[in-house]
């Protein structure tokens, strides 16, 4: 099934967003909003408020309900250190907060759930981290808190997640973030990373790659990055690579020029350095607002 | 016990890791009684060892980091000839530093070919199928990572910082040294490394 959405969104006069234009087309069926009017090929609409986008109604029909499901499911992700460092109070766990803030939660329930994403999970932190050998969830109850074991431990006590790194938890929210994703229902469509180095040593960038090619089997991401040693890596597909730039005042993003891809399929260097010499462009214009 | 040092330059982030077990255990069953003192492995890009004076750079700071160390040079040929460059590393290693005793080893095509020499080892492990088995030439094939992948249940992959030093450990030494040339070469050239001392 092949379809399109898009939202064209502008400031309106009291400064809150205005949607201007709305349009969504699965095959011969569509639908396209205005301010005041909808148009559309379906026979009988859906009650529509103008106060919201259209496809929350119309995401009710049977023939645009995969595009609801599809925008609904993107999920965007940034821990923050500061959100995950306190305990919480115990909770489902079912998807993980933007922020991380309920790790312990998600942690508790892919533990429970799904132990070999938990066993994973654990291997990466450990070549992130080789200070820790293990991470668990403690309690003090109603609340609950990541608590990590160091390697080196003959008095086998742990370090609560109010006194980790911020890089340590913040790498424990990317590997939560992106291997949860085989257990989410709804599913998950894609998700989001903003700049997923930040914060981690820049040689645990080629570990955090890893873990970002091997959770896309389960699910689509899309990591923005400003690093060049995460783009470090030979045989990194040139069509995984999206450049963005911004001119005339829109962001454009697209795929690389073909003298880039050139370079990259002949191995004469990597992403990262085309990405330091600001050789990474996009080749044409996608506009986008 | 006879001690000896040996400092790596490596190109992959896995190599990082498993490397420094693949000599512990060539080294041990080679003589069990040494005093191995290997050092952390220093790694450069792979384009950057290749390019001019990449090599002789990279070997000056690995010297400069372990004085009194061998050094070996590992690296991944991926399509380029094996002996050419090879050769070429040498003689370049050679001139570069006369004084030091240099190996440098071409993993044909890369680092995880020799895994795959010894398949049936890894049967069973980390996620692999148990009924492994080595294809025919394994040193031929041109994207062994993604070989291993594919003996894989769909959803799980093998990803060299976290799953190439287990491998390291547990696959079957004496199988690589009958099914790959390169792995030979790394046997020979430890072997070499030793019995200067």
């Amino acid at each position: 099934m092949v379809g399109s959405y898009s939202l064209k969104i502008s400031e309106g006069p009291d400064r809150a967003s205005v949607i201007d234009e709305e349009h969504c087309q699965v095959g011969l069926d569509y639908f396209t909003s205005r301010p005041g009017s909808v148009d559309h090929s379906v026979l009988t609409a859906p009650g529509f408020t103008g106060d919201r986008p259209a496809l929350v109604s119309f995401g009710s029909l049977t023939q645009f309900a995969p595009v609801f499901n599809l925008v609904s499911g993107l999920k965007f992700y940034s821990p923050n250190s500061e959100r995950m460092r306190p305990g919480t109070l115990v909770g489902a766990g079912k998807l993980l907060a933007s922020d991380g803030s309920n790790a312990a939660d998600v942690f508790v329930r892919l533990e429970r759930t799904r132990p070999d994403l938990t066993t994973r999970i654990r291997e990466y932190l450990r070549a992130f981290i080789p200070e820790f050998r293990d991470v668990n969830v403690a309690d003090t109850l109603p609340y609950h808190w990541l608590a990590f074991t160091p390697a080196s431990n003959p008095s086998h006590w742990r370090i609560n997640s109010s006194n980790v790194s911020d890089g340590t938890l913040r790498a424990m929210g990317i590997l939560l973030a992106i291997f949860q994703a085989a257990t989410v229902t709804p599913a998950i469509s894609l998700i989001g990373l903003e700049e997923p180095e930040s914060n981690l040593h820049p040689a645990a960038t080629a570990i955090l790659l890893d873990a970002l090619l091997e959770a896309s089997a389960s699910v689509p991401i899309v990591a923005s990055t400003h690093s060049a040693d995460l783009l470090d890596r030979k045989n990194l597909p040139e069509n995984m690579i999206l450049a963005v730039a911004l001119q005339d005042g829109k962001t454009v993003i697209g795929p690389i020029s073909e003298s880039e891809k050139s370079t990259l399929q002949r191995r004469l260097c990597t992403a990262g350095e085309l990405l330091r010499n600001n050789r990474l462009t996009p080749a044409a214009s996608t506009s986008s607002k | 016990m006879k001690t000896v040092r040996i400092a790596s330059l490596v190109e992959g982030q896995g190599e990082v890791k498993a490397f420094p077990i693949l000599l512990r255990r060539i080294c041990a069953e080679i003589d069990s009684n040494l005093n191995l003192i290997l050092a952390p492995p220093f790694r450069r890009p792979f384009a950057s060892i290749r390019e001019v004076n990449g090599l002789e750079s990279a070997i000056n700071r690995v010297a400069a980091l372990n004085p009194g160390y061998d050094i070996v040079v590992l690296i991944d040929s991926d399509d380029d000839c094996r002996k050419h460059l090879g050769n070429e590393l040498v003689r370049r290693a050679k001139k570069a530093r006369p004084d030091l005793y240099v190996s440098v080893v071409l993993a044909h095509r890369e680092y995880e070919a020799w895994f795959l020499a010894a398949a049936e080892s890894l049967a069973g492990k980390r996620n692999l199928k148990p009924d492994l088995s080595a294809p025919a030439n394994p040193e031929n094939i041109r994207d062994a990572k993604g070989w291993l992948c594919k003996q894989m249940p769909e959803t799980k992959k093998y990803s060299p910082t976290v799953d190439q030093a287990p491998f390291s450990q547990g696959f079957d030494l004496e199988l690589a040294r009958t099914r790959s040339r390169s792995f030979q070469k790394l046997w020979k050239e430890v072997e070499t490394i030793l019995q200067a001392i």
